[in-house]
């Protein structure tokens, strides 16, 4: 079968910078393959006003940014999606409209994601087919339903989620949802329905062939996670100054991985739960994420049949 | 939509969360300074063995020195948090090899130093407590008992028994321990609040007064307090007349504890806010330790007298009939004239007096765990109980050293002495230093993106915090290898031993425990390279064109 080098990488969260670098990865990593976990889109949108005069402004965390051509506009665009966060062009009109009609809000912000997720979709298909690297998407909890068909309109991107694939010499079974989160993400689901999800993927899974899971949801109690505790006040429970951590993760992901007992889990979801362990002989792993800084945090594995040779956490 | 972030519309997504609470990282800060053992440090060594030294100059001289480094890791933090400390910072800004010999260097100096604050809590915690006790009871037991623990075998017995069940503690999970760590803290502020009353309601005179009348009954001199002095006098102890000089060189036993104000990561929300609050709890613990600490000292050295203070030091005690020098708690003690406040004053400093043990274990263990995780020391290192989610290994690791150097520390005429291993500290902190400096230049995105890409003038702000950190730094490490109580030459004495002077031979084990780090980063690249695995690719900078 040979050596089979794979990159995995998730929870990008709309980050323009991470999804550049992502692009590049396999090659600069040498991979074989590469496969991006769920959460590819962001959390937040920045409206960048036009002002009298023709000057737009822009206002984030009580700092505002002014551009008076289209070059710093640009950057100031560059800027925002650099953090994850959409840039969105707009009147003072519309800027007060946004402020008081949630669900126009919401079809703009929807449309601003879909957009977005089109246009890197095609950076993409160029980037990737070019280089002859295959790659493997999905939406996670955090990505709208839409998320999921932009994905699978690509041309080279394989959208991986309710499907067994191969990938090279590995069949890959991929699932973005995750249990309930005190967020109420637009992809949440309960650990039965998880269960149901899982159990159908499994009856996919040819004999003979080894399998990779790609779930973004981390198993419960496999150390990949550990998520900061919240107060009821939503804020980062700390002890002593120390954060305070606890497992999150899903039942029925673990009870997955005990019974099929693919050769290596991938996972994402809690961003600071960076962490490699096994369960059984499945080795457990989560890279974690960094996307705020715009440092793409992932994993390299080298794979040979049914064994994980090695691997290395990276950050670019 | 979320409307909490001025604007921006932020939707529902996993992962908004407000900032936490600053207070909690503000005590932990405080925790690993301990004020305490920065006063037992002061009051101690200053007035006895640096004549003509001005405590609170030193104390300020201290905290000049401190602030810039203090800065410019809580400004690393905020830039890159939830990423790991400075084994990140250095490894992204100046790369892989350059962070494993500041990051190594540093775990290994944590372990070695768990050795110390163990034997701490014999010296200057049970001792004066038991002896305390002992004397404003007249009880000889409890002197004979306190005295005991003071002795090598004693400290090494206490201090084992605490690295065992910290590192068991730690092993079954962190939570609880800074559960109890906060009531601990509350204790011992108490503690030194009514240090503070105490100091406050007391004359020089009726120091002078309860003093002779609780040693008095241990040493059946009349006037003990005299006795004391001119004890030191005949030993050759003898006050001078102001020296900066003198009051400079003694910043290294106020910046041992001092400099560790920046134990803190800085967590927080991932839609970033500026959170200054957060970002200035590094420096305000360096703030309220040293007010507080400077309050004390002013007020001990009224109360019982800076030449006293010199004198019982210079003599180790022994007029006292003690067998080590009494610290500033016992003094206190004697002078609030009562049992259960004297109690409240020496049990209360039980929590100073090992304080920063708690921080040596995590960070070490957290960084052994780093190591095995990222490949460049055995993947063991890295594994994590499954029930307790806790580096067992590294745990293990750390208590084992530590108890060696617990040993190696408590040997009367052995080389490894309070303020040996500062110096290796500082050698990592030059590195962190030198890469805040280089932050806006190597990492531009990373620091353009960062709650902190302030500038002065065309200067970014952290450049030029890391240039006078890297300054001060610098100016710490000739002040540890000119302090004659340092244990560090950089002189060779051809009076026997190895290198002819052990003080020679421990600045060279600094440099080479400094220098180990990248030798282990190489000799890993090696073993990993036949694996398949390229550790250079740890850091490595991806295009985004």
């Amino acid at each position: 079968m040979g050596r089979f080098t794979l990159y995995f990488a998730t929870d990008i969260h709309g980050s323009e910078r991470c999804f550049r670098k992502f692009l590049n990865a396999g090659k600069a990593y040498g991979a074989h393959a590469v496969i991006l976990g769920g959460d590819v889109t962001g959390k937040a949108l920045v409206p960048v006003v036009e002002q009298v005069g023709g000057s737009w402004q822009a206002s984030m965390f009580g700092k505002t940014e002014v551009a008076e051509d289209t070059a710093e506009l640009a950057n100031v665009e560059d800027h925002i999606r650099a953090l994850g966060f959409y840039p969105y062009r707009t009147s003072p009109e519309e800027h007060a409209r946004m402020a008081d009609d949630e669900a126009y809000l919401s079809d703009v912000f929807n449309g601003v994601m879909r957009a977005s997720t089109e246009r890197w979709v095609d950076m993409a298909d160029s980037r990737l087919s070019a280089a002859g690297l295959p790659c493997v998407v999905m939406p996670g909890n955090d990505d709208i339903p839409e998320v999921k068909d932009v994905l699978a309109s690509s041309s080279w991107l394989v959208q991986g989620e309710g499907h067994v694939i191969e990938l090279g010499p590995y069949q890959v079974l991929s699932l973005g949802y995750s249990t309930v989160t005190p967020w109420n993400s637009p992809r949440e689901i309960s650990e039965e329905e998880m269960a149901g999800h899982l159990s159908g993927l499994a009856e996919q899974i040819a004999p003979g062939r080894p399998v990779i899971f790609n779930v973004h949801n981390p198993p419960a109690d496999s150390g990949t996670d550990l998520a900061f505790k919240l107060t009821d006040q939503m804020r980062i429970e700390t002890a002593g100054g120390e954060p305070v951590k606890a497992p999150v993760g899903s039942h029925a992901v673990r009870a997955a991985i005990e019974s099929v007992q693919p050769v290596l889990s991938l996972h994402g979801h809690i961003h600071e739960s960076r962490a490699m362990s096994k369960i059984g002989r499945t080795r457990v792993c989560n890279p974690g994420s960094l996307y705020p800084d715009g440092t793409l945090q992932g994993v390299l594995v080298t794979l040979d049949g049914e064994t994980v040779k090695g691997f290395k956490f990276v950050s670019g | 939509m979320e409307r909490t972030v001025p604007g921006l519309f932020a939707r529902q997504a996993t992962g908004l969360v407000r900032e936490g609470n600053s207070r909690s990282v503000l005590i932990y800060n405080i925790n690993f300074v301990s004020i305490g053992l920065m006063l037992v440090f002061a009051l101690i060594m200053i007035p006895a063995f640096y004549p003509g030294a001005n405590v609170e100059g030193t104390f300020v001289a201290a905290f000049v020195v401190v602030i810039p480094t203090s800065l410019i890791y809580a400004m690393l933090a905020a830039a890159m948090p939830r990423s790991g400390g400075d084994y990140v910072y250095v490894s992204r800004i100046l790369g892989p090899s350059w962070g494993m010999m500041s990051s190594l260097n540093n775990t290994i100096w944590w372990i070695l130093y768990g050795g110390v604050p163990s034997a701490f809590f014999a010296y200057y915690g049970l001792t004066p407590l038991l002896r305390g006790l002992g004397v404003l009871t007249n009880n000889a037991t409890l002197i004979r008992y306190g005295n005991d623990l003071s002795t090598p075998t004693g400290a090494f017995i206490i201090g084992a028994l605490l690295i065992i069940v910290l590192v068991t503690i730690f092993a079954m999970g962190l939570n609880l321990y800074f559960k109890i760590q906060n009531v601990l803290f509350a204790i011992a502020m108490v503690g030194i609040l009514v240090t503070i009353g105490i100091l406050v309601a007391t004359s020089h005179t009726e120091f002078v007064s309860a003093f002779n009348h609780y040693i008095g009954r241990v040493t059946g001199h009349a006037n003990s307090y005299a006795a004391v002095k001119a004890a030191a006098a005949k030993g050759g102890f003898a006050t001078a007349p102001f020296s900066l000089y003198w009051t400079l060189i003694p910043i290294t036993w106020i910046y041992l504890e001092l400099v560790f104000n920046q134990s803190s990561a800085y967590i927080g929300g991932e839609v970033k806010r500026p959170g200054r609050v957060q970002l200035w709890s590094m420096p305000f613990a360096a703030i309220v330790s040293t007010g507080i600490a400077m309050i004390i000292a002013w007020q001990m050295e009224r109360v019982v007298g800076t030449s006293f203070l010199g004198a019982v030091s210079y003599n180790g005690g022994a007029a006292m009939g003690f067998a080590s020098t009494p610290v500033y708690t016992e003094l206190v003690s004697y002078a609030a004239r009562n049992v259960v406040l004297g109690f409240v004053v020496t049990f209360s400093f039980l929590f100073w007096s090992y304080s920063w043990l708690p921080g040596q274990i995590l960070n070490s263990s957290r960084n052994l765990l780093a190591y095995g995780i990222d490949g460049v020391m055995p993947a063991w290192l890295g594994k994590v109980s499954e029930k307790r989610h806790t580096p067992v290994n590294a745990l293990v690791v750390m208590g084992i050293g530590s108890i060696a150097a617990l040993w190696l520390y408590t040997r009367p005429t052995g080389p490894f002495k309070t303020l040996t291993g500062i110096f290796g500290f500082i050698l990592s902190f030059l590195m962190v230093s030198l890469a805040a400096m280089l932050f806006p230049y190597r990492q531009r995105a990373v620091w353009e993106a960062s709650p902190v890409a302030w500038r002065w003038g065309r200067f970014p702000v952290i450049s030029v915090l890391g240039a006078l950190s890297f300054a001060a730094c610098g100016y710490m490490a000739w002040d540890y290898l000119n302090d004659p109580l340092s244990g560090l030459s950089v002189v060779p004495h051809h009076t026997g031993g190895l290198f002819g002077h052990q003080d020679f031979a421990m600045f060279i084990l600094n440099i080479l425990i400094w220098v180990a780090g990248w030798v282990v980063y190489q000799v890993a690249k090696k073993v990993r390279a036949r694996q398949g695995v390229d550790l250079d690719a740890t850091y490595r900078e991806l295009p985004v064109e």
